[in-house]
């Protein structure tokens, strides 16, 4: 009778404590595993080319007008522009591992009226031909061409001449070619007169994107 | 309707919503810039003609004068250029049996037009315009008059230059 009635007492103090609200501590465990997303960046650079210091512009005219912020000047001069000339100078496009994560197409080029230059003399966009060129087989080859107007109009598509994308590989560059000739019909109009623009190259990703 | 069911119904109704709200699709890109391209064109600019300077007065001709007339010809432009020269005469002097004859420097014509050579800036060039007044002239050039027109023509040379390099292509 005396063990039936300390079973009684353990079970009714087990209710009691239920009723009161108190924990139950039982041996647990429990692991964590972190999936982190990061999103991938794409970031072109470019350089003009044929020994010049850099940055600079590919087209000027005096190698002071040519020169490197630090005072450098430039060694490729056009001199001034005669109806009839053509120059033809080298950007090159890299994706550098420094800044960007996956490999690029390049997808188009355009251009803007630089900013703070006066006088502006914009008809001249309409008498000069830019040609872009990529390697193509070993070749350069024209990859989008139009007049200096269409491409401050807007984005002119690059494409090889069989339609398909070019590719700029994850730490990789392009070697493009910019020739601009300046219409051998354009008249005394333009004498004296003065265009100065950026030259934008345009990427996107490649993955997920044929 | 088992849960992996149910949530492969939720993915494909948001799609589908996206597509009806006119949800773009959106890719990674960046833009490459090569700043501040300068295109300028040059000049081609014949800044001063001068006046006739004559070896013999011109102003009161006798049958059997001759002599030379020389301008000169400064030229201003930026580029390199071709210079022409064409002469028009006007007047009785240049009528007749016996006219006033004048003739222009030696050299090759384009396009009926003298070329004189190549110009670059700052230049001065002489043009001599050599004349004679014949001795047969009579009396019936007496008292009367004629005037020379001389026009100086330049074009860019970049170009615009002949193969055997003896002239413009085009003055124009």
């Amino acid at each position: 009778m005396k063990k039936g009635a300390l079973l009684a007492l353990a079970a009714a103090g087990a209710a009691a404590a239920v009723g009161a609200g108190a924990t139950l501590a039982l041996f647990t465990d429990s692991k964590t595993t972190a999936l982190d997303f990061a999103a991938s960046t794409l970031c072109i650079t470019a350089e003009r080319d044929e020994g010049d210091p850099v940055p600079g512009p590919m087209f000027y005219i005096t190698p002071e007008q040519g020169g490197t912020p630090d005072g450098r000047n430039g060694i490729n001069p056009t001199g001034l522009w005669a109806p009839g000339d053509k120059h033809s100078k080298t950007l090159t496009v890299y994706n550098p591992k420094s800044c960007s994560s996956q490999d690029a197409w390049l997808t188009s080029v355009q251009a803007r009226l630089t900013e703070g230059v006066p006088n502006q003399y914009e008809a001249m966009a309409d008498v000069l031909h830019v040609a872009v060129k990529a390697p193509w087989h070993g070749v350069d080859t024209v990859v989008g061409e139009g007049s200096l107007r269409q491409f401050l109009q807007g984005a002119v598509p690059i494409r090889y001449p069989d339609g398909s994308k070019i590719p700029l590989i994850l730490t990789s560059n392009v070697q493009m070619k910019f020739e601009v000739t300046f219409d051998l019909d354009a008249g005394n109009e333009f004498q004296d007169k003065t265009l100065v623009v950026d030259f934008l190259v345009n990427a996107e990703q490649v993955r997920n994107n044929p | 309707m088992s849960k992996r069911r149910l949530l492969t119904g939720v993915v494909t109704t948001a799609a589908l919503s996206a597509l009806v709200t006119g949800a773009t699709l959106s890719l990674f890109t960046d833009t490459a810039e090569n700043n501040s391209n300068t295109f300028t064109a040059g000049t081609v600019d014949i800044d001063q003609v001068s006046t006739f300077t004559c070896s013999v007065e011109a102003d009161n001709l006798a049958p059997g004068d001759s002599g030379t007339c020389t301008v000169e010809v400064t030229y201003e432009g930026t580029l390199d250029a071709w210079l022409g020269v064409t002469a028009s005469t006007s007047g009785d002097l240049f009528g007749g049996a016996n006219p006033l004859r004048v003739d222009l420097p030696a050299g090759v014509d384009v396009d009926g037009i003298r070329v004189l050579g190549q110009v670059s800036e700052g230049d001065t060039v002489v043009i001599e315009v050599d004349w004679e007044f014949p001795l047969e002239a009579g009396n019936e050039y007496q008292g009367k008059n004629g005037q020379v027109d001389l026009t100086v023509y330049a074009v860019q040379a970049r170009n615009n230059t002949r193969n055997d390099g003896s002239g413009p292509i085009s003055w124009n």
